[in-house]
């Protein structure tokens, strides 16, 4: 909006560049909502939330970074419809991830998975960022639309629950049936949307 | 999962397991005498292993094919563009 029409070429690239984040859009959201079928929805959804957004899109900039804030909001909007419930998808269950000497179970990559799912949404997403999709803590920042502080310390926060859960080995269930617990990370998702205007809203 | 390799490591005596490995390590399979201890001990606060879990979990979703209906997405948008 309000930007020069832009030429075949630039429309071309962008659909280029939309089509190669493809993969990390689907890898961010799987992080975020545990389901692969959930997670290629939400993915589904950016998608044509950018594309009808791509006027303002700035040619140059990172296609990664412009849509990992799209998805965002898409799941946070359908978090608070009640869509996502951070469920646990089956299908790692069974990939080691490392086998610590003097401890009887290995970490399988489930456990890694379960226990992220346990972190409440805004820890989970900047650890996702950052630890996972090896963002900067700047463009991290930038993606939530919160201060660098911030994101700092709620990835370092996110390490230290991960670590004691993985190293102790005790993964908590998430209490979804739980009313409270749900209310808890409903406000939680209110708080996280509401500091969080800039980005586009389709 | 594609890329799924299974690498055999045999621990010494009774402690013999089957993991199975993500392949985007490319590394060979440890050795089986490898002192595991070591560097679990020296990063365990800075850099425990499980933090390149992290991005095994997410690197394994980016190399999963891509299932068609995004492509199919994508050219319809364009054509009705």
């Amino acid at each position: 909006m309000g930007s020069p029409a832009r030429t075949a070429g630039e429309k071309a690239d962008f659909k280029k560049e939309l089509t190669e984040v493809v993969p990390h859009l689907r890898a961010f959201a799987r992080g975020l909502c545990g389901r692969p079928d959930m997670a290629d929805d939400l993915v589904q959804e950016a998608l044509l939330k950018a594309w009808a957004a791509q006027d303002r899109f700035e040619p140059g900039t990172s296609m990664r970074a412009w849509t990992f804030v799209i998805l965002r909001n898409a799941y946070l909007t359908d978090m608070r419809r009640n869509r996502f419930r951070g469920d646990y998808d089956e299908g790692v269950a069974e990939r080691v991830l490392t086998a610590p000497a003097g401890q009887e179970e290995p970490i399988h990559l489930s456990d890694m998975h379960r226990a992220l799912l346990t972190l409440p949404p805004e820890r989970r997403e900047a650890l996702l960022l950052v630890g996972a999709g090896g963002f900067s803590y700047e463009e991290a920042a930038e993606i939530c639309g919160c201060a660098i502080g911030t994101i700092k310390s709620r990835v370092g926060r996110a390490r230290a629950a991960l670590n004691t859960m993985l190293t102790s080995g005790s993964i908590p269930q998430r209490a979804i049936g739980d009313g409270a617990a749900h209310r808890a990370i409903l406000e939680e998702l209110d708080g996280l949307a509401a500091g969080n205007r800039v980005a586009v809203n389709q | 999962m594609v890329c799924v390799m299974i690498s055999a490591s045999f621990l010494s005596g009774n402690r013999q397991k089957v993991f199975e490995v993500l392949t985007s390590s490319k590394k060979p399979p440890r050795p089986a005498e490898a002192p595991r201890k070591k560097g679990r001990e020296q990063g365990s606060e800075r850099n425990p292993e499980w933090t390149q879990g992290l991005r095994q979990l997410y690197n394994s979703v980016v190399e999963e094919p891509l299932p068609g209906n995004f492509k199919d997405l994508l050219d319809k948008l364009d054509k009705t563009a």
